[in-house]
This record gives structure tokens, C-alpha cells and sequence, in this order.
């Protein structure tokens, strides 16, 4: 028996892939979550180009974990390969960062005996207080501290002059710490 | 609602991102990020998008990277495990019929691939010495550095970001073009190959390079008529690759 593949639920989707070999299945089922997926990544990532890139990369993994794994519900079982993948992401972004930037952001300094969910809970918390920040502001301390480049390299990036992005680096710093003081206040109460 | 048109729609919503529908967007965003506020935080990263147009165009290329690695996602797919009288013959029948496309499809397919794995050869890199003492020198060298060792996923991705930053050198395109095509994204491959040939006023080894990577990109992609003309093209000029596309095109 023949259906429109839009028809079926994604567990039966899912089904099809795990059992069959689907993998048009699978595309499907990817091509149906790709907006939500697309959105959360550049929520997390702040960046078009490396969003991209994270949903394949995340559609990729969810492929390999799907036959490994009894996945009962698809959509929050998706959600949080998503979520995980791209706070991966953001961790390694985060080790390589200048100490200048890193330290003294979150209110607690950062253990090495701090629980995994902690260390993740700060990163949802940057990746909300750097979406706080104003779109010029954002836009240079993701390059500079988050991809590393150089004042000369953010400045072509962004068309700013190298004084304007000094300034909004130093600006934005500034507010991104107030941001999440403000959010861990606001989170333990 | 059926599940397809509740999927349509969020997806069509997305896309153009009604302001009115973004009310804990931008402040007020749910504590916790969980899978019930998934639609809040799609959309809160949608507005970091400039347009609608941005928003399509980014989607569409994700659709398609879909489609080439897991298959299009438009086509019925046969249910098993129902019990129907004519079920085994639906089945048989299906299977003689999936039997005939692929005996028709198979050997052109697979002629086309087996000569384009024959016949692509890697193009060295010259570009970071022609350029040595430049101001991007380092970062080209960088960017390259993955292609010289012929890990083309990678490369297609480095030279992908260099090009967001750089404009030049113009020709780098032509080895993103190469990256792209060795890595399988065929399409985007013949698009950048394009647009260097386009772009370029005077022809130089680079732009006749991007003849024939462009002629194995078509064939790659089964365009087989558009592959032969080019060749042809190439062929009948005094033009460094006119041996290969000779040898090419009595194989096609």
C-alpha cells in the first residue's frame, strides 16, 4: 500500500528507517523538523553559516543514534540531540576563548568540579544573553571572542572601522556581564 | 488540521516570521529551553534572519542537502507489516517494476560516475605561492590546507568561510568549486564553478580549469548534454585540458 509519506507520524517514519533501511524516510522526517531545527541552532549559534552546518551535522548524528536507540517520542528526542549538539558547540568555542573574557562572566567561578548540567545551564544562559545584546554589539563579540578573529578581521567582516568595534566589544562586554548576572539572579530565585 | 498542513504551515510561519507571533521572542523568553518551547526558540533565532527571503533561501539549501544525502522526501513510500488480499502481488508487481527502472537507469548511471571518478584528477593549489606577500596570504594558506590534502568536505568548509570574508583571490573559487564537487554537493558546485567563469574578463589557467571541473560537475550530475557541449568546447580549442575532454568524450 502506497501513502503520501507527509501522511505518516513520525514515529512511523522513524519506524520505516529502523526497521526498513528507509532512509528516504529519514529524509523526510528531517525535511519536516528542518525549521525548527534551523531556528534553534541559530538561536544558540548566532550565526547563519555555522547554524547550517550544525543541522546537517545534528540530522547526521540523529541518523547513527536512531537505530541504536528506542526512541518512543521523535520530536523531544530530536529537540535535545539539538540542543545538545549545539551546546557542544558553544563549549569548545568557550575553551578556546581568551581567559579575558571567559573569566568573570558568570557570576560563580567555574569549578573543575562543576556538575555538566551546570556548566550547560551557562551556556543557555550566554547564548540567551548574547540574543539580549544589541545586533552590533552581538555580531563583534561573536567573532572576536567566540570565533576568534582578529579586530582587523572583524572590522572587514562587519564593514564597522576598527575604533566602532573596540568600542563595541568594550560595550558589549559590559552588558553581556549585567545580562547574565541579571539571568542567574533571575533563575535561582 | 491534517499533520501535513500543521507542518506546512509552521514551516510557511517560520519563513516569514509574524511579529505577531513572536511575543516572548525578543524578552520574556521561557526559563527553561524545552521541547515545548521549541517553536519559541525556532523563531527566536529566525529574527536573527534579515528577511523572508534569507530565511527560504537557507531552508531551501538545507532541503536539498537533505534530499542528496537522504532522498527526496515527495515520493510515496511502500508500507509493510499491512495485511491486504493483494498485498504479495502489489509487492511483486512493485518489485519487477523497480527492477526495470533500474535495469534502464543502471548503466548510464553508473557510466557516468565510473568516468567521472576515471577522469577527475586533483588540481594543484598554487594560489598561496602566486600570492606570497599578500596581506591574506595566511589565512588563504590556512583556508587551503585541507584541500592540499585532499580531505575536500573539509576544504569546501574553510573555503566557504574564507570567501564569506574575502573576495580575493577571485580564483580560490575555482579549488571551492572542486572542494564542493569532490564532497558531493554537486549542484552548489556547478553554481560556484559558474560564477567564477562568469566573473572572470580574461581567460587564464584558472578560468580553463573551471571548463573542465565545470564539464565533470555536469556529468556528475547526469546532465549529460551539457557535459558533452562543454567538452566539445574544449576539444576543438588549443586549450590545456582538450586531450582529456577528447579521451571523455568518445567514452560518453
Amino acid at each position: 500500500m502506497e501513502h503520501n509519506p507527509t501522511s505518516y507520524t513520525d514515529e512511523e517514519l522513524v519506524s520505516f528507517f529502523t526497521q526498513q533501511n528507509n532512509r528516504r524516510a529519514l529524509g523526510i522526517l528531517f525535511q519536516r523538523y528542518a525549521h525548527l531545527v534551523l531556528g534553534l541552532c541559530l538561536d544558540y549559534l548566532k550565526n547563519r553559516e555555522d547554524a547550517r552546518d550544525a543541522v546537517m551535522d545534528i540530522f547526521e548524528k540523529a541518523a547513527r543514534k536512531l537505530p541504536e536507540q528506542t526512541v518512543e517520542k521523535f520530536r523531544p528526542w530530536l529537540f535535545f540531540v539539538s540542543r545538545n549538539h549545539c551546546i557542544d558547540i558553544l563549549r569548545k568555542q568557550l575553551k578556546k576563548v581568551s581567559p579575558e573574557f571567559s573569566e568573570g562572566l558568570f557570576v560563580e567561578s567555574a569549578g573543575e568540579d562543576r556538575p555538566i548540567d551546570k556548566e550547560e545551564r551557562r551556556i543557555e544562559l550566554l547564548s540567551e544573553a548574547l540574543s539580549s545584546l544589541k545586533p552590533h554589539q552581538r555580531d563583534c563579540i561573536r567573532l572576536f571572542y567566540l570565533k576568534g578573529q582578529t579586530y582587523e578581521q572583524v572590522a572587514q567582516q562587519t564593514g564597522y572601522s576598527q575604533k566602532e568595534v573596540k568600542s563595541f566589544l568594550q560595550n558589549g562586554r559590559r552588558n553581556l556581564q549585567n545580562i547574565l548576572t541579571r539571568l542567574e539572579h533571575e533563575r535561582a530565585k | 488540521m491534517s499533520e501535513q498542513n500543521k507542518d506546512k504551515l509552521d514551516r510557511e510561519n517560520w519563513v516569514k516570521h509574524p511579529r505577531e507571533t513572536s511575543s516572548n521572542a525578543e524578552s520574556g523568553f521561557p526559563d527553561e529551553k524545552s521541547v515545548d518551547d521549541w517553536e519559541a526558540i525556532a523563531r527566536r533565532g529566525r529574527s536573527l534572519l534579515q528577511d523572508e527571503a534569507e530565511a527560504a533561501a537557507l531552508l531551501q539549501g538545507i532541503d536539498e542537502a537533505i534530499g542528496q544525502q537522504f532522498g527526496e522526501g515527495t515520493h510515496p513510500i511502500t508500507e509493510a507489516g499491512k495485511t491486504s488480499p493483494f498485498r504479495w502481488l502489489s509487492i511483486a508487481a512493485s518489485i519487477l517494476f523497480t527492477l526495470l527502472i533500474a535495469w534502464w537507469l543502471w548503466p548510464k548511471t553508473t557510466n557516468d560516475e565510473q568516468l567521472y571518478a576515471t577522469y577527475f584528477t586533483h588540481l594543484d593549489n598554487d594560489l598561496s605561492v602566486n600570492l606570497m606577500g599578500d596581506t591574506n596570504v595566511d589565512e588563504l594558506t590556512e583556508a587551503l590546507r585541507p584541500y592540499n590534502a585532499r580531505r575536500y568536505t573539509d576544504a569546501a568548509q574553510r573555503i566557504g568561510d574564507y570567501l564569506d570574508r574575502h573576495a580575493e583571490p577571485a580564483a580560490i573559487r575555482l579549488y571551492y568549486g572542486i572542494s564542493l564537487l569532490e564532497s558531493g554537493s554537486v549542484r552548489e558546485a556547478i553554481d560556484q564553478l559558474k560564477q567564477f567563469k562568469n566573473t572572470s574578463t580574461n581567460s587564464n589557467n584558472y578560468v580553463e580549469a573551471t571548463d573542465w571541473y565545470l564539464a565533470l560537475a555536469y556529468l556528475r550530475s547526469d546532465q549529460q548534454e551539457a557535459a558533452s557541449l562543454l567538452l566539445q568546447s574544449i576539444a576543438n580549442t588549443q586549450h590545456p585540458y582538450a586531450a582529456q575532454a577528447k579521451a571523455l568524450l568518445q567514452a560518453l
